[in-house]
């Protein structure tokens, strides 16, 4: 329940990281859902598009930028030619279980990767750590990646081949990237 | 063009999550042919160059990055003018490099470089 922040401050808070995602879209004088947040939220805008009130509040927790459901979902809804003709659509039920598989397996202090699409239709995974540069390309039928560091400092790279359906996989990948991840920088991945 | 010109290179909104480029968004796809197209800094504006790749040629861009020509021969890859398409395009020119690899590893480069300098147009 929302009992210790006021709306003031909330809209205050929300403001900058709302409006933007919402540019371009029209919500003047309508209620909609706010599916920005997690859980639930009906948010009101005014006749001048602006955010103005919430008409009710279950809960307040904001999206991370890189929570890995929410891109999931946004990388699902890529349709074949998505890239100005080129690319292929990632395959939903591979999406679901390559991010089921970096929710649960990816130890928790490592930062959470950068996701996106490739043009086979893959999933790539990516973290930009000290003096690294890392990417994982996975198939999303066998959920087999390929894994890739490269230190920016020296040019020297390292490749591997991950089963990210494997335990010992996944214990790779970990120790690989905390290697790379600098003391007192790591993530706090709830 | 000098080792000092800026290229700026179009990121597809796909290849941006939370603010950040992917690295393949520094290196060509199947149909470049090696070649990967940017537009010469010193001839036309970020902004411009947004407007021209997104409403003349109807493309889709979230923003523009740059970099030096300097800062792609560092990374082994070289750039030249080409302007056939239209007169402000160069490309970026990874066909020295034998592997797949090597074609990772400086697009790799690239995007560290680019995303240290942040974006020119947005």
């Amino acid at each position: 329940m929302l009992t210790t922040v006021s709306t003031e401050r909330v809209l205050e808070m929300m403001e900058d990281f709302i409006s933007p995602q919402l540019e371009g879209q029209r919500f003047e004088g309508h209620s909609v859902p706010l599916d920005l947040l997690k859980d639930e939220g009906v948010a009101k805008f005014d006749l001048a598009g602006k955010l103005s009130s919430f008409e009710t509040v279950e809960h307040i927790t904001l999206t991370d930028p890189l929570d890995i459901d929410r891109r999931v979902a946004e990388l699902s809804l890529l349709k074949d030619g998505w890239l100005d003709g080129q690319g292929i659509a990632l395959d939903p039920d591979g999406l679901r279980r390559a991010g089921a598989q970096f929710r649960t397996c990816l130890g928790h202090t490592i930062p959470p990767p950068f996701l996106y699409p490739t043009l086979e239709g893959e999933l790539r995974a990516e973290w930009s750590l000290a003096a690294a540069e890392v990417s994982v390309d996975i198939n999303l039928v066998s959920l087999v990646g390929q894994y890739s560091a490269l230190d920016v400092a020296t040019g020297e790279s390292i490749e591997q081949t991950l089963d990210l359906t494997q335990d010992e996989s996944w214990a790779a990948l970990n120790q690989n990237l905390r290697r790379l991840v600098p003391e007192g920088t790591e993530g706090s991945r709830g | 063009m000098t080792d000092g010109t800026m290229l700026l290179r179009q990121i597809h909104p796909a290849f941006v999550q939370a603010d950040q480029a992917t690295s393949q968004a520094f290196r060509p796809t199947p149909k470049d042919a090696g070649k990967l197209s940017v537009y010469d800094g010193g001839k036309i504006t970020a902004e411009k160059a947004w407007s021209h790749y997104t409403s003349t040629l109807g493309y889709q861009s979230a923003g523009v990055m740059g970099l030096l020509v300097e800062e792609c021969i560092k990374a082994n890859v070289s750039a030249a003018a080409d302007p056939a398409p239209f007169p402000e395009h160069c490309v970026i020119d990874f066909t020295k490099l034998a592997t797949k690899k090597e074609v990772e590893n400086a697009a790799k480069a690239l995007k560290r470089t680019a995303s240290a300098r942040g974006w020119l147009h947005r």
